[in-house]
This record gives structure tokens, C-alpha cells and sequence, in this order.
């Protein structure tokens, strides 16, 4: 009986056409989806300011931009009573404020403080540990 | 669509997030492990309870998870008896009945946290082949538990940039559901390349 690869795979074709072209398929699907999540993994690595958006918390916002969490408490005028612990869409809800125009202030606010650091994005300092408001 | 939806969950708290973990599991595509991921990071933040978010998930899984299997125990009980493709499909499904009692818990528990778009058609499959349900539930829980604990301690862990996180990970689930599927198949082939006169299929 002739052997080798291709013999084989010759054989296969011919006899089980379906089962090897449903694991083709399968094969180049997966290495489909493991391009695409290298894509994004590099994307993940390379992109920490996060787009704000209505699920974001104070803290949230302030541990993604690196900055203080008092700054974006302040940003969007919230009461100095402590750290609040409400997403933006509650505040926006329950304060009946905007939420574009929350996150607009925020965004100022981050770009202001960056600025007047003079601090260039990717040398940001950690934040501050956020059980001090 | 997904901010909308995470808006939603913000505002009604963690319960909605374990309806929604519940409603992934049946199999409609929803950002279940964007809302696990976002918990633990605004856990970490000190924004959410942990232990509640985590007991709140669980549970919405396990709901979904036997939906599913009564859902395919029901409709194969009343397809069984049936003339035409139903009735034949269901026949076979009989059949496989013991290699599942073999490998149908460890099928439930791997594909609950790690290859988990198989998670829906495991659970009506292992109702439609009437897979025990002691086992399905235990296998089932064993894997949810550990599927919840895996994201919520990633989103805890990088706590920001969470839904390029996201997607990541739901681009290497998908890519290793495939490639066990594949390896399935592989191994089908193999079988057959040692004997390929006896299943001359066409």
C-alpha cells in the first residue's frame, strides 16, 4: 500500500470529501480568528485612554486616563462628599445633566491637567490608589 | 448597540447583567464577557461589590444553561415518537445517549470557560440526549464558577481599556472553539486514513 502525505490526503479527498473539507475550513476559520485577536491584543496594548462612555464609573474614567480620581470628580462638578460610586448614566439620569456634555468636561479636564504637567501621554504617573478620594 | 447596552446594565445594576449572562447562554449573541470583564474592573475601583456581582452571575448563567437543556429534553421527548427528519434526528440522539453519560460532563464543564461558543449547543444538546441532569448541572456549575472568576479577575486585574480586552478575548475563544472542533475532526480523519475501504462515503 502506497503511503506519504499526499497519497494520503489523495485518499481522504476522495473518500471523505465532506469531513476534510469541514476540517479545512474549520482550521482556516480559527486561524482567522487568531489574526484578528492579535490584531486587537496589540490594539489593547497600545490605546489606554478609553473613549468615555455612560457605564464609566469616577474611578473608572480616572484609573484609564491615569490621572486622580478628584479631577474628574471635580471635572463634572460632583459635591465634595466623598468618592462617588454612581456610572455616569446615573449621574446624567439623576442629576439631569447630559452625558455628552459630562464626558466633553472630563476630556478637557484630562487634557488641561496633562498639559499643565507637561508630561508626555505614555510617561503618565499611576494613579492614585483610589481608597483616597 | 454594546454602549447602549452596558448603559442599560449601569443603570439597573447588577441583576440586569445576570439577566443578560442568562440570555447569552441560550445562544443569542449578547457583550456577556464585556459585562463580566466591566464588573470586575469597577470592582476594582471600588465602584462594585464583588462577591454579589460574582453570586449574581453564577446564577444568571445557570439559569440560561437550564433553559437550554430543558428546552432540547422537551423537544426531543415530543420529537422522538415522529415520522420524518425529527423523529430520525432524535432516534440518533438516542443513540449517542452513552458515549454522553462518558464524556457529557466533561464536555459541559470545557465548554462552559473555555471554548465558549459551544456553550448553547452543549446545553440543548445535552437535553436533547438526555445527558443526566444532576451531571449537566454540577459539570455546568463547576464551569460557569470558573468562567465568571476567570473574567472578573481579568477586568479586576487590567481594570481599564476594557472592551479591546474584550475583544480580544472573544476573538481566542472563538479561534480555540474552532480549533477544537477542528481536532475533532482531525481525529475523524484519522480514523479514516488507517481504514478508509469501510465508510466510502460520497
Amino acid at each position: 500500500m502506497a503511503t506519504g502525505p499526499v497519497v494520503t490526503l489523495k485518499k481522504l479527498w476522495r473518500h471523505n470529501r465532506w469531513l476534510t473539507l469541514s476540517f479545512l475550513i474549520t482550521l482556516t476559520l480559527a486561524l482567522f480568528f487568531i489574526i484578528r485577536a492579535s490584531v486587537f491584543f496589540v490594539y489593547w496594548q497600545n490605546h489606554t485612554d478609553e473613549p468615555i462612555e455612560g457605564w464609566m464609573t469616577v474611578r473608572y474614567i480616572a484609573n484609564s486616563y491615569r490621572v486622580d480620581p478628584e479631577l474628574v470628580h471635580d471635572a463634572i462638578g460632583l459635591p465634595r462628599t466623598g468618592p462617588d460610586r454612581r456610572p455616569l448614566i446615573r449621574i446624567a439620569r439623576e442629576d439631569g445633566r447630559p452625558l455628552d456634555q459630562m464626558a466633553t468636561t472630563i476630556i478637557e479636564a484630562i487634557e488641561a491637567d496633562r498639559k499643565a504637567r507637561g508630561i508626555p501621554n505614555s510617561d503618565l504617573p499611576d494613579p492614585v490608589p483610589s481608597g483616597q478620594p | 448597540m454594546t454602549e447602549q447596552l452596558l448603559d442599560t446594565l449601569a443603570l439597573y445594576g447588577i441583576p440586569a447583567a445576570a439577566l443578560l449572562l442568562a440570555i447569552g447562554q441560550v445562544g443569542i449573541p449578547m457583550p456577556t464577557s464585556l459585562a463580566l470583564l466591566a464588573l470586575g474592573a469597577l470592582a476594582a475601583n471600588g465602584d462594585a461589590d464583588v462577591s454579589s456581582a460574582f453570586i449574581w452571575a453564577v446564577a444568571g448563567c445557570t439559569l440560561g444553561d437550564q433553559a437550554g437543556y430543558f428546552v432540547g429534553r422537551l423537544v426531543m421527548q415530543q420529537a422522538s415518537d415522529r415520522p420524518g427528519m425529527i423523529g430520525k434526528l432524535a432516534r440518533r440522539a438516542r443513540k449517542a445517549e452513552p458515549h454522553l453519560q462518558k464524556w457529557g460532563g466533561s464536555g459541559v464543564f470545557l465548554s462552559r470557560w473555555l471554548f465558549t461558543p459551544l456553550g448553547p449547543p452543549v446545553n440543548y444538546a445535552s437535553g436533547a440526549t438526555r445527558l443526566s441532569w444532576p451531571l449537566f448541572t454540577l459539570w455546568g456549575l463547576a464551569g460557569e464558577t470558573l468562567w465568571v472568576t476567570i473574567y472578573i479577575v481579568l477586568g479586576y486585574v487590567f481594570g481599564s481599556n476594557i472592551e479591546a480586552l474584550a475583544n480580544v478575548l472573544g476573538n481566542l475563544s472563538m479561534a480555540l472553539a474552532l480549533l477544537a472542533i477542528a481536532a475533532f475532526l482531525g481525529w475523524r480523519l484519522l480514523h479514516a486514513a488507517r481504514k478508509p475501504k469501510i465508510k466510502p462515503t460520497s
